[in-house]
């Protein structure tokens, strides 16, 4: 009998080359639930808050959380933690594939890097092999080209995870690479394993899982694979992936179109998801223990380039460099997703980063001269990809927009930053909130920055009223803190979300892995724990109100949807002033969005309140108290 | 002529399934398209992506036959 | 006679290695793919796809076993005695497939015994089952 936790934590200092390992502290595990949790934790016990998120004081963490790998559906993840080079605060993002599951039957629940090497190394992890090995044969090496080399060198069976050039030359929003297309995107981890000069991470295991109760939880599984056969929207899933929303956003006006100029694209037709399925699809790729075979693996052929292979391109990818590019062939949107994925950027961020200087250029802000001769024009393949190289290499104005559209907007300024569409340094999801109030409140709320995994709440501004913001706090509130739980425990969000398994489903099975016998009210409290010490550290690393972090860029607010459907939409100021006083009475914050000692000792972090008080940031006492409880999940009125 | 819906989720939900855990049967008066079936039974066709019937998306204009299915995918919240 | 085997359609695998899990957990009662008796072949950047290897049910290991350890079951499945096995791993090299594993916690080699658990689970059709009709009798 165990708990899904393989038992094992390694320690690596880079800097010396010293290799520890010990159990893993299960208690950790417990009370942090693993995964985004025990990073939380750890980043906020270890690393000094004036640490340089690429110096040797960053942590580097990666974990596999408590049920990746053990027979559950969408188990696959692996999470990876620093300090965000992006945000400058607590940064985690994740990956499905097969990493996670290797990891653990390795024997290993998680990696902490310190320090920095003094040459370019890989992680090599052979069951209780663990070795730190000379990268130099690999460091320059796209990702994608990358990984068949070092499966070729140590063999087939391994998982391999790598980091591009971008990551190496600590481009802000480098991703990591694994499984020839699954990244881990958001919050720059690929610049933090580049700052530790650890190219990749290769990871094979023939150990055997224990869980707490392997015999109902194979009933339970397997009662779920059946159901979940007949679900009716399976099969559209497995067969379009997440490409096809893009048209639905479209129609809807919330598709990024020229940089968040506007919400609707008249080129939609040309780069959807059934030109994905027609032109380039070759097969449908899953992560470990998942059937939604959501990955589409695809080939991109455009005249006068090497036909190049590829994962995606999915929703925001197809969103974010296709429409918000001006792209209009999926060809063309496939071999942009191709060209971050392999350099090693984010396509979100990426995409955002272009499109933003896409629009500098349309205005004249930044002109051929600072581009070597060369133009950015919307929907161009070659300026694109000239550009994307001149940021990789730090080429010129490259390296201004190397550190994101918000440092970039502050250099160039001219009005520039009303549309970096980013919040606290990150560039924001594939989706325009200007008619959506709820998304926008939850790009501005995200802990790490505008990203829609936390909290998406379209259908419910569709339901409650896209011009109106009553109600859209506690339902964000909510969502920011059980999608997370995903992320804590290492499996995918899109496989149980999707397909009608109710939160409770999810916690039984956790209970059959780990034996934790807790309920989906307790399952919730530890996510808004995880959720409130987040904050705390991002205000101690960026001591200012929380309030000043949270803003949307001025486009959200200035710039009405100027076509499609959406046009004349968009919240006035004093609207998203309003969401956000909600926002934070929802939480328990006061009205500067610092949370209150009251909240924080509701969740036991009594010793954040004390290191908030003594920077003279915590939250002021609220005179009407705190919910009891902290956000409500959406019931839909019409039913 | 009578057609099925099908759908998971919230639109479940909205569907009111009568013939199994996800399907409605619907009856109607000679051919009409999606759009206007969805009318019938007070479905937003704004919550619905797309149209799925017989292993291709459709249009919502797509006009379904007698006893064909028609399942009813739902936006992805994010990925 | 009448004897099932499981048939691979390409292009259908999409590599989630439900099928992996599900026979460790059915043979072993462990969770631990090494210890399943099929594998799933990545081929890539190119092609870009996947193949299940499975147990095609040829005899040959039955043929080369220097301990008799392997015997034909009545419906003409080839199945390990494990009291008999010495995983001496003599049968490893002449299987096609290359579906016969060995592992370090294991004192037999691992060998398909016919349950089809894994075509259960299979999501996309990658692996089914077939019925083959053949001369001789068990």
């Amino acid at each position: 009998m165990g708990d899904g936790l393989a038992g094992t934590t390694i320690r690596i200092n880079l800097s010396t080359g010293e290799i520890k390992k010990y159990p893993t502290d299960s208690q950790l595990m417990r009370d942090w639930f693993g995964g985004r949790g025990a990073i939380a934790k750890i980043l906020y016990d270890e690393v000094p808050r004036n640490a340089d998120p690429f110096g040797p004081e960053n942590l580097f963490i990666l974990t596999a959380g408590v049920m990746s790998g053990c027979f559950i559906p969408a188990g696959a993840k692996v999470e990876f933690g620093s300090v965000s080079p992006l945000t400058n605060g607590h940064g985690d993002s994740n990956m499905g594939g097969h990493l996670g599951p290797a990891l653990k039957y390795a024997g290993y629940d998680m990696v902490i890097f310190s320090g920095i090497s003094p040459k370019p190394v890989y992680l090599y992890i052979d069951d209780d092999r663990v070795e730190l090995r000379d990268a130099a044969a690999y460091w320059g090496m796209g990702s994608l080209e990358c990984e068949p080399v070092m499966k070729a060198d140590l063999g087939e069976d391994f998982e391999i995870a790598t980091i591009g050039p971008a990551g190496e030359n600590l481009i802000r929003f480098s991703c990591i690479t694994h499984d020839y297309g699954r990244q881990a995107g958001r919050t720059g981890q690929g610049a933090v394993m580049g700052s530790k000069k650890l190219k990749a991470i290769a990871v094979r295991g023939s150990n055997s899982l224990k869980v707490h109760d392997l015999a109902n939880l194979t009933k339970y599984v397997t009662d779920i694979i059946k159901r979940t056969k007949t679900h009716p929207n399976m099969a559209p899933w497995q067969k379009y992936g997440t490409a096809f929303f893009i048209d639905w956003s479209n129609k809807n006006a919330v598709l990024p179109t020229r940089n968040f100029q506007t919400t609707f694209y008249e080129n939609i037709d040309g780069i959807n998801g059934e030109q994905l399925v027609e032109k380039c699809l070759i097969t449908h790729k899953a992560c470990f223990g998942c059937w939604m075979n959501c990955g589409k693996y695809t080939k991109a052929i455009l005249p006068g380039r090497q036909v190049v292979y590829l994962e995606g391109p999915e929703y925001e990818t197809g969103a974010l460099c296709g429409s918000n590019l001006g792209m209009t062939d999926i060809n063309q949107v496939a071999y942009i997703n191709w060209l971050m994925d392999n350099v090693g950027i984010d396509t979100m961020s990426g995409g955002g980063v272009v499109a933003f200087a896409m629009e500098c250029f349309q205005r004249g802000l930044i002109t051929e001269k600072d581009l070597e001769g060369h133009t950015l024009n919307w929907g161009s393949v070659d300026d694109t990809e000239h550009f994307v190289k001149m940021v990789v290499e730090r080429r010129g104005i490259g390296d201004l927009f190397a550190g994101g559209t918000k440092r970039a907007a502050e250099v160039i300024s001219q009005g520039s930053e009303k549309f970096a569409m980013q919040v606290k340094g990150q560039e924001m999801s594939g989706y325009d909130g200007r008619y959506a109030p709820g998304m926008l409140l939850a790009y501005m709320t995200c802990d790490i920055g505008a990203h829609h995994n936390r909290a998406w709440t379209i259908t419910v501004d569709m339901a409650e009223g896209r011009e109106t913001i009553e109600g859209r706090a506690k339902v964000v509130v909510y969502l920011q803190h059980i999608r997370p739980l995903f992320d804590c425990w290492c499996i995918c969000r899109l496989f149980w979300g999707e397909l009608d398994i109710e939160p409770e489903e999810i916690v039984q099975s956790l209970n059959y892995v780990t034996g934790w016998n807790i309920d989906t009210a307790e399952a919730l409290k530890t996510s808004e724990k995880i959720w409130n010490l987040v904050r705390c550290h991002y205000l101690e690393r960026n001591p200012a109100n929380g309030r000043t972090f949270d803003y949307p860029p001025a486009r959200s607010w200035e710039d009405k949807i100027p076509s499609g459907p959406g046009e004349g939409k968009g919240l006035s100021f004093a609207q998203i002033e309003a969401m956000l006083d909600d926002y934070y009475a929802c939480r328990g914050w006061d009205k500067n969005g610092n949370p209150s000692r009251e909240v924080l000792h509701d969740l036991k972090l009594d010793f954040a309140a004390d290191n908030l008080e003594k920077i003279g940031l915590l939250g002021k006492p609220l005179p009407e108290g705190i919910p009891e409880v902290r956000g409500a999940r959406y019931k839909p009125k019409a039913f | 002529m009578v057609i099925y819906l099908k759908a998971g989720g919230q639109l479940r939900k909205m569907l009111k399934p009568d013939i199994d855990y996800y399907t409605r049967k619907v009856e109607i008066d000679g051919e009409k398209t999606v759009t206007d079936i969805l009318k019938t039974i007070a479905i937003d066709s704004a919550y619905i992506a797309f149209i799925y019937a017989d292993g291709k998306v459709r249009d919502f204009s797509f006009k379904p036959s007698d006893g064909q299915i028609i399942t009813l995918q739902p936006p992805v919240s994010g990925g | 006679m009448q004897i099932k085997k499981i048939k691979v359609t390409t292009g259908k695998c999409s590599g989630c290695r439900l099928c992996l899990q599900i026979c460790a957990i059915s043979h072993f009662d462990e969770i631990n793919p090494k210890k399943a008796s099929l594998r799933v072949e990545a081929r890539f950047p190119q092609p870009g796809l996947y193949k299940p290897k499975v147990c095609i049910q040829c005899g040959k290991c039955m043929e080369v076993c220097p301990e008799d350890a392997i015997y034909r079951r009545e419906d003409g499945a080839y199945i390990v005695d494990k009291e008999k096995c010495t995983n001496c791993g003599e049968c490893i090299p002449v299987c096609k497939p290359k579906v016969i594993f060995q592992h370090r916690d294991v004192d037999h080699v691992i060998i398909c015994d016919n349950c089809f658990k894994c075509v259960e689970l299979c999501n996309t059709g990658a692996i089914t089952i077939f019925t083959k009709t053949v001369k001789e009798k068990v």
